[in-house]
């Protein structure tokens, strides 16, 4: 090949990046997000997406050379309408990727509308066991968590630091507040501790006075796994019935930072969650995050915020890797699978079933100084676990033939 | 003669929704199909019983569970489709001992048996999926042979809703239907006159399930999953703002008053933050102003004309 | 054993004087005016968020209860006046406007006060537990509330049963046209009884909220047990919305204590059963 040529091969290269790609260049990537705008998770979705928007403006709304453009969808927690969203996402505003939903019933409804239009769906917060396990769909990444797999290693900090071994755990009963209960039940009983009982509480339930009056006498500990305005229901009844000076509290799932805002100091020091994300974590990365987070919105993030957060680095670090032809779908999505991202909850990769690895922080409740909050009730992680993977210590194979985790 | 050709019409011109090409029009167009239907069935107890139930959200979502649970437990539609019509049927007679009762009775009576039902779907987890419902249910198919992708599903969703159409027209005209209206007005003369009124208003509100259950069954196969948002109690009293909206005592009125409400829930949604309230202020602003629906209003507009 | 006997009794009768305190208001507005009115779950939440607030800045829990109680006062007023004269005693209606209202106001509820939960700060004087005989540790607030509400039972009996007021709101309940004839001023009665029950739903939300939470759904979560409060006790009667309290509220703490994954129902399934007996509820009456 002579110098000429090669020559140009150069010119016609940069004349088709001009003529062609050129326009698509300057054309905005449209992300379509899902998330209940509206009804009773109105703020957690609210706070996810400023999470997502937070990143985006740091990032300069920019990414593999081409504008960002997110266009958000109120799914008011309801498949129904979710599924309407992502359709008119798809198909109205031609978004080149989906990310949501929030609530787990919602996501096999998004997922759905993914497989069925080949469109990219990062699942994120929606968290349940069976979309990156039993009914996985092709387009779709987990970026979030899957409801168990904290859970794991949280059985075995029961055991192994706490010391504990006869529990009692208090497991919301519907899928996640099931999954959460029985991942963490699972590893417990494996290293011989022994479950007192599991009461399940309905999501209907308005008083845990009689819920709570339950648990059975001798045991040493209560494990609750509670979700939403049952949260603060739990807590204060805790109290109010003394039941402090009988049981240990371990806190599964009780006290995230939305909690938080409504309990006062006799929270501090109880072992409140453990999730893949605390905001006491001690790292530049979150300390950043916290600071500008705080100082666009006035308030402690949510979980859901820094899971949408990483979510949109993981997206930026894709979209780059490709240049930001997102148009090649199947790219886009080798892209994801392979990115390495370091976010405020930490190193996450994806497994080789689509769903992330990453620390498991178990959390407690300290009453921290923010120069900008003042003092304030926070999460602080007093064990970390890093690289938790889905499937804990056992092998993938083993861990589906047994099935989901149901009572 | 008239209606049954501008029905045609209307169904000749939905046809043409797959067209557009776009997903998001034809399951929309789906949805207010299924909907109006379920409100078909609330509005016949409103306008032949003159009750209103509160409880059809829950033949509707018994019937999507049983198809959701027989379907993906690898049952033939055929076999799938009777048998969820059958369980509506059978949650109907049970539910109808409630006709005894009338007026404000019946309607806090049948909100209280939707309630029950709504309990079982979130905390039955093994037999209903719990939270996360159930998913992955196929398309329909009878002896290999059925809709393989939106677009067919619309059409098979267009001709049951049709047909139902016509079944409904046919009974309201009956003589059934007839001495329905004749309870609903002067239900002691009726009884004076020798008819069981009970019974009657018991058949009627067996049939009224039936209504809510073959939409519970169309909602599955378009939705592909069910989850108990199916059951909510909101579904079934939507289902009567739906009938009133569009006008009750009509049959395009339900569908009408379906189309408002899911062009709120998913496009006006996009547009304005707490969209609740606007569908709290259409709630309001029917019982007010239109409490005879839509369709009422051309019959306004021709009532003004000299 | 005993202890927990004990223990779920006093739960259940906790939930009781709450939900008579509600139901108590829907039933008289009902029993006097047929006025079904739906709204009054969402009248427990705003008067419980309102009532929050006042709590907040003055930091005086009982001036909570009675800024909760008027406000919804002045809201039932204005939707009265407004809306509900407007369905002409129509329940369908009725209950589509008062829905329509619920969504309005639970909604609006949540774009000023958010969707995290929020619980009412108990005053001093009624936190913490009570030690009864036999080591049984019971909340303060809790015994106070089902003071209150047998206390507001009484009274409410003696103003419906004792008092000449009473005795005309009765004939309102039985012949409005007969009461009116008699030269009652029927209007003036109607307006105090609904002032009333507007006061017990918006105070009875800052009472509850205290323990219960204020949440976005609390409104439906309140409003499905006040009616199958109403429904057993029959629509209109005092006795009826006592008797339906102690009921549900019984059922459903003994319900979640021996039977959790049936609790649900515990509460519907007698009261099916009832309705096949007597569909009129225990105290109603044939209408």
């Amino acid at each position: 090949m002579t110098a000429r040529h090669i020559a140009s091969a150069v010119i016609i290269a940069g004349a088709l990046g001009f003529a062609g790609p050129a326009t698509a260049q300057d054309d905005p990537i449209k992300i379509g997000v899902l998330l209940p705008l509206s009804g009773g998770l109105a703020a957690s979705g609210e706070d996810a997406l400023h999470g997502f928007e937070l990143y985006w403006n740091q990032a300069g709304m920019e990414a593999g050379g081409r504008p960002i453009e997110i266009i958000s969808a109120d799914t008011s927690c309801n498949p129904d309408n979710a599924i309407n969203a992502a359709r008119r996402l798809a198909f109205n505003d031609e978004v080149d990727f989906l990310v949501g939903p929030l609530c787990g019933h919602e996501g096999p409804a998004v997922a759905q509308v993914s497989g069925d239009t080949g469109l990219p769906l990062l699942l994120v917060p929606a968290a349940a066991d069976s979309q990156t396990k039993w009914d996985r769909v092709p387009t779709v990444v987990r970026t979030g968590f899957s409801s168990s797999q904290d859970s794991h290693p949280f059985g075995e900090f029961l055991y192994n630091d706490l010391g504990l071994r006869n529990v009692t755990f208090v497991g919301q009963d519907y899928t996640y507040g099931q999954e959460k209960t029985l991942g963490a039940v699972r590893t417990f009983e494996a290293l011989g501790g022994k479950v007192d009982d599991i009461i399940w509480v309905p999501l209907s339930a308005t008083d845990y006075g009689p819920v709570l009056a339950s648990v059975p006498s001798g045991t040493e500990a209560v494990v609750p796994v509670v979700v939403g305005a049952h949260r603060n229901r739990f807590f204060e009844t805790w109290f109010d019935f003394g039941y402090d000076r009988r049981f240990q509290l371990v806190g599964l799932n009780l006290l995230q930072a939305d909690a938080l805002k409504a309990v006062d100091d006799r929270a501090v020091g109880l072992i409140s969650v453990a999730q893949n994300y605390s905001q006491g974590i001690d790292t530049p990365e979150n300390k950043a995050f916290i600071d500008s987070f705080v100082e666009a919105y006035g308030e402690v993030p949510s979980y859901f915020a820094e899971m949408m957060f990483t979510t949109a680095k993981w997206a930026h670090q894709a979209i780059d890797a490709i240049d930001g032809d997102v148009s090649d779908r199947d790219a886009f999505l080798a892209a994801v699978r392979e990115a390495e991202v370091v976010g405020p909850r930490g190193p996450v990769k994806l497994d080789e079933y689509d769903n992330p690895i990453q620390n498991t922080y178990i959390s407690r409740v300290e009453r921290v100084d923010h120069p900008k909050l003042g003092s304030v009730l926070m999460n602080v992680p007093v064990k970390t676990i890093e690289n938790v993977s889905q499937f804990w210590t056992e092998d993938p194979e083993a861990f589906l033939a047994r099935g989901p985790y149901q009572r | 003669m008239g209606r049954l050709i501008l029905l045609a019409a209307i169904a000749l011109a939905l046809a043409t929704v797959p067209m557009l090409g776009n997903p998001f029009w034809v399951g929309l167009t789906m949805q207010v199909l299924v909907f109006g239907l379920l409100a078909v069935s609330v509005d016949f107890m409103i306008r032949q019983v003159g009750l209103f139930p509160l409880c059809n959200g829950a033949f509707f979502a018994v019937a999507a569970y049983t198809v959701a649970m027989l379907e993906t437990g690898g049952w033939p539609t055929v076999a799938a489709v009777p048998a969820a019509i059958a369980a509506a049927a059978l949650m109907g007679m049970a539910f109808g001992i409630s006709v005894r009762t009338g007026g404000v009775y019946f309607i806090l009576i049948t909100l209280a048996f939707g309630q029950m039902a709504l309990s079982v779907a979130t905390s039955w987890t093994a037999l209903t999926g719990g939270d996360n419902g159930i998913t992955n249910i196929p398309y329909p198919a009878v002896a290999g042979v059925g809709p393989t992708d939106l677009s067919q599903m619309f059409f098979v969703v267009l001709a049951l809703v049709g047909l139902m159409v016509l079944v409904y027209a046919r009974i309201i005209t009956s003589q059934f239907g007839l001495t329905l209206n004749g309870i609903r007005d002067a239900e002691t003369r009726m009884v004076a006159l020798g008819y069981r009124t009970v019974t009657r208003k018991y058949v009627a509100f067996v049939i009224s399930s039936v209504f809510a259950g073959v939409a519970g069954v169309l909602y599955a196969y378009t939705n592909q999953f069910v989850s108990p948002a199916a059951a909510s109690l909101l579904v079934s009293v939507e289902a009567g703002l739906m009938a009133i909206l569009g006008g009750s005592g009509t049959v395009i009125g339900p569908f009408l008053g379906a189309t408002v409400i899911m062009g709120i829930r998913n496009i006006v949604s996009a547009m304005v933050p707490g969209w609740p309230i606007l569908m709290g202020l259409v709630f309001i602003a029917v019982v007010l102003f239109l409490p005879r629906g839509l369709v009422g209003l051309t019959g306004r507009i021709k009532r003004a004309r000299p | 054993m005993t202890h927990s006997i004990a223990l779920q009794f006093l739960n259940g009768l906790s939930l009781a004087a709450l939900l008579f305190l509600l139901a108590s208001g829907f039933t008289l507005t009902f029993g006097l005016a047929r006025v079904v009115n739906m709204a009054h779950g969402a009248y427990y939440l705003i008067g419980g968020y309102l009532g929050l607030q006042v709590v907040v800045w003055t930091g005086s829990f009982s001036l909570g209860v009675v800024a909760g109680g008027l406000s919804v006062v002045a809201i039932n007023f204005a939707v009265d006046r407004t809306l509900i004269t407007r369905t002409k005693g129509d329940p369908l209606l009725q209950v589509l406007l008062t829905i329509g209202i619920t969504y309005v106001i639970a909604e609006t509820a949540l774009l000023i006060w958010g969707g995290d939960p929020m619980r009412v700060p108990q005053p001093d004087w009624a936190r913490g537990p009570v030690v009864l005989p036999g080591d049984v540790f019971y909340p303060r607030y809790r015994f106070l509330l089902i003071v209150l509400g047998l206390a507001v039972a009484a009274l409410l009996w003696a103003l419906y049963r004792l008092t000449p007021m009473g005795a005309i709101v009765r004939a309102g309940v039985d012949d409005r046209e007969m009461t009116e004839a008699l030269g009652v001023n029927i209007t003036l009665l109607f307006t105090l009884v609904f002032a009333l029950a507007a006061f017990l739903a918006g105070a009875s939300g800052v009472l509850g909220g205290a323990f219960l939470t204020l949440y976005p759904h609390a409104e439906w979560d309140i409003l499905i047990l006040a009616l199958v409060v109403v429904i057993i006790g029959g629509l209109g009667s005092i006795e009826g919305a006592m008797a339906g309290s102690l009921f549900v509220g019984l059922i459903d703490s003994f319900g979640r204590w021996l039977l959790p994954e049936a609790a649900g129902f515990m509460l519907f399934g007698p009261m099916a059963v009832l309705l096949l007996l007597r569909p009129q509820g225990l105290f109603g009456r044939a209408h």
